[in-house]
């Protein structure tokens, strides 16, 4: 056994141990080569945990009672077009873009390269880490705070385009896809399915840091893109199958940039923070359990790390060796883990539905809904219209989690990129560089996460007010409707401190 | 509450020497005050027994700028692995083993021993590495 995975993995996982591991040595080599992205975060101390909460609970009856006053703001906000200035244009050239598209491609190739040939140790090897740290964890900090980059860098799209323009060329003009209908009743459930998969391979496959298994997996999702875009065309596929996509462009909904890439040039323009989040539309079920699925991950993710998911999943196993024909304890660990992950995705859903019907029975005898009257205040659909509003929650919750992992794995970035397979290279004499853990200091990450969590709830609670009043046309009704949202809001915005007040357990069972 | 002078440039002018001087008489202080690094130094004794932690904190915790001194005891040879700070000791039975950690960065580090027995021992790959943390040093900021 070259390597040793620690079941904790991306989520947070082992890099950093890694890192250090392997950055103070070569010399330790294979007892210590261990899994990849270890946080050493310390528990939010008290006092700041309850600072964060009051503060969030204040903050919240202070917009409750602004927005009694006077309605929203978020109605007509103003955009700018930053593609109308000198330099946006020059930024947003296409041969810049091209240039961009290009690079990810080739940066794509790389990790494939070395999942495949590279160094076996998932911290000896750039794909671990590009994927699941600076793409997964980074890209979702991108789009949340800049714009939906991923759209215009995807690299399957990219590949894919290409191949179409060329397949095109050849034969005259011909689109390189069946032009199969996409089934209505269909949605986006094959996204839902798809981020399920790799939420089980984030949070559960502890195998999923090897480099080879990364490189497989992305080879298979390259298959499934591109035989659905070839199959449906390959707008329809990246609009509902294209799960990062999907994700990247709801996280990006939050962000300040609107950036649209349209098929011969992009747009953007610059809007105020998380008004993307709000919609006219209430969104598909499948694209509600979409983001019902992402908040669950999430909170999933750090939750894994508290003494509380160690005792639950420590007296599961009991109980289920007990029953059953005791698995091996491995196989035990992933079914606990599963077991973990879908009855907190099936709480969310069954928590936020019966919050919907909650708001529609506040909202109760008020005047008619948005939308044509036999639907009116019908718990289902007013679930579907509030969904985005959660939103900041979890980028708050994201940011705050994932900050101090992000400062490691970016450093851990330096001596891979100098030999990003593993096989001794030193391109721009960076292998040596060893990371420093302590770059940033534990108050930092207190203040900077609480600070972010309680941003994203102020955040949620204002978009659900204008949300209420682009839906209940009578004031009063959508104050009133408030109330079980808000409560909502406030138990997930605790939920979430209460994570980053944890501390952090690596157990292993075993 | 109105009952001061008016602040004149000479007025200004003192009171920033005095603030100047009382500055330099501190840093004075305390640069004496550093000549011996008087870190505090904190030094516990731990023991391993079946592969378990039996004495000794299940967390330590220090201050940044701290020297933690671990004496380690246990009844079976392995080798300990403090990560983050990424230090390693050889622990034989009879032999006590000391690590010593000057707490530079703040955080909390699990430590975790690699192997236990001989080294050719355990093969089945996955669960030899498998471990769960004897301890947690968590260093807080100052």
């Amino acid at each position: 056994m070259r390597r040793a995975t620690t079941p904790c993995k991306p989520r947070c996982g082992n890099l950093l141990r890694a890192a250090l591991l392997s950055g103070a040595g070569t010399i330790s080599s294979t007892a210590c080569a261990h899994g990849f992205g270890q946080r050493y975060d310390l528990p939010v101390p008290l006092w700041l945990y309850l600072t964060g909460a009051a503060a969030a609970v204040a903050v919240s009856f202070v917009i409750m009672a602004a927005f009694g006053q006077r309605g929203s703001a978020l109605a007509n906000y103003s955009r700018i077009d930053l593609l109308r200035s000198r330099i946006g244009q020059a930024v947003a050239h296409p041969w810049v873009l091209a240039c961009c598209r290009v690079a990810a491609v080739a940066l794509f190739l790389l990790v494939l390269v070395a999942g495949f040939f590279g160094h076996p140790a998932p911290v000896k090897n750039i794909a671990p880490l590009m994927v699941w740290a600076i793409w997964w964890v980074g890209m979702a900090y991108v789009s949340a705070l800049l714009g939906n980059v991923w759209t215009l860098i995807n690299p399957l799209d990219t590949a894919f385009a290409w191949a179409a323009s060329v397949y095109s060329r050849v034969r005259r003009g011909a689109a390189l896809s069946l032009g199969v209908r996409y089934p209505p009743a269909l949605a986006m459930w094959p996204a839902v399915a798809l981020f399920f998969a790799f939420a089980w391979a984030e949070l559960v496959w502890e195998q999923s840091d090897v480099p080879a298994n990364v490189a497989t997996a992305m080879l298979v999702y390259c298959a499934i893109t591109w035989t659905g875009m070839f199959i449906f065309g390959r707008e329809i596929w990246l609009e509902r199958g294209e799960t990062f996509a999907l994700i990247f462009a709801l996280l990006a909904r939050f962000a300040p940039l609107d950036v649209r890439a349209a098929k011969a040039r992009c747009a953007c323009n610059l809007r105020p923070y998380a008004v993307g989040l709000l919609v006219d539309e209430p969104v598909h079920p499948s694209q509600m359990v979409l983001v019902l699925l992402i908040l669950a991950t999430v909170t999933f993710d750090g939750f894994m790390e508290t003494p509380l998911w160690t005792a639950i999943a420590d007296g599961t196993r009991q109980w289920l060796s007990a029953l059953a024909i005791r698995p091996a304890d491995d196989d035990l660990r992933a079914v606990v883990a599963t077991l973990g992950l879908a009855v907190f995705a099936l709480s969310f859903l069954s928590v936020y539905v019966s919050c919907a019907w909650l708001i529609a029975r506040c909202a109760g005898a008020g005047a008619d809904a948005g939308g044509p009257p036999p639907t009116r205040y019908e718990a289902f659909r007013i679930a579907r219209f509030f969904i985005f509003t959660l939103v900041p929650i979890a980028i708050g919750y994201h940011l705050a989690h994932y900050l101090s992992f992000l400062v490691m794995a970016g450093q851990y970035l330096i001596p891979l990129a100098s030999d990003p397979l593993g096989l001794g290279w030193d391109l721009f004499g960076t292998t040596l560089y060893i990371v420093k853990i302590g770059i940033v200091d534990a108050r930092f990450v207190w203040f900077a996460s609480v600070t972010a969590i309680v941003i994203g709830h102020v955040a949620a609670v204002y978009l659900a007010h204008a949300m209420a009043l682009r839906i209940f046309r009578d004031k009063r009704a959508a104050l009133r409707s408030q109330y079980p949202m808000l409560a909502l809001m406030i138990g997930y915005t605790m939920v979430s401190l209460w994570i980053i007040a944890q501390p952090i357990v690596n157990s292993r069972p075993g | 509450m109105n009952s001061h002078a008016p602040v004149t440039p000479e007025r200004r002018r003192r009171f920033l020497r005095a603030i100047g001087a009382c500055a330099m008489c501190g840093l004075a202080i305390a640069a004496l005050a550093q000549t011996p690094p008087a870190l505090p130094r904190r030094t516990y004794d731990l023991r391993i027994e079946q592969r378990k932690l039996v004495a000794g904190p299940a967390t330590v915790r220090a201050t940044k700028g701290d020297i933690v001194e671990l004496r380690w005891t246990t009844d079976e040879a392995t080798s300990i692995h403090l990560h983050g700070y990424n230090i390693e000791a050889r622990l034989d039975p009879g032999k006590p083993g000391l690590m010593t950690i000057v707490a530079t960065a703040t955080g909390r580090f699990p430590l975790a021993a690699h192997g236990f027995g001989a080294p050719a021992g355990r093969r089945d790959g996955k669960n030899a590495h498998r471990e769960t943390p004897l301890m947690y040093l968590e260093v807080y900021p100052r």
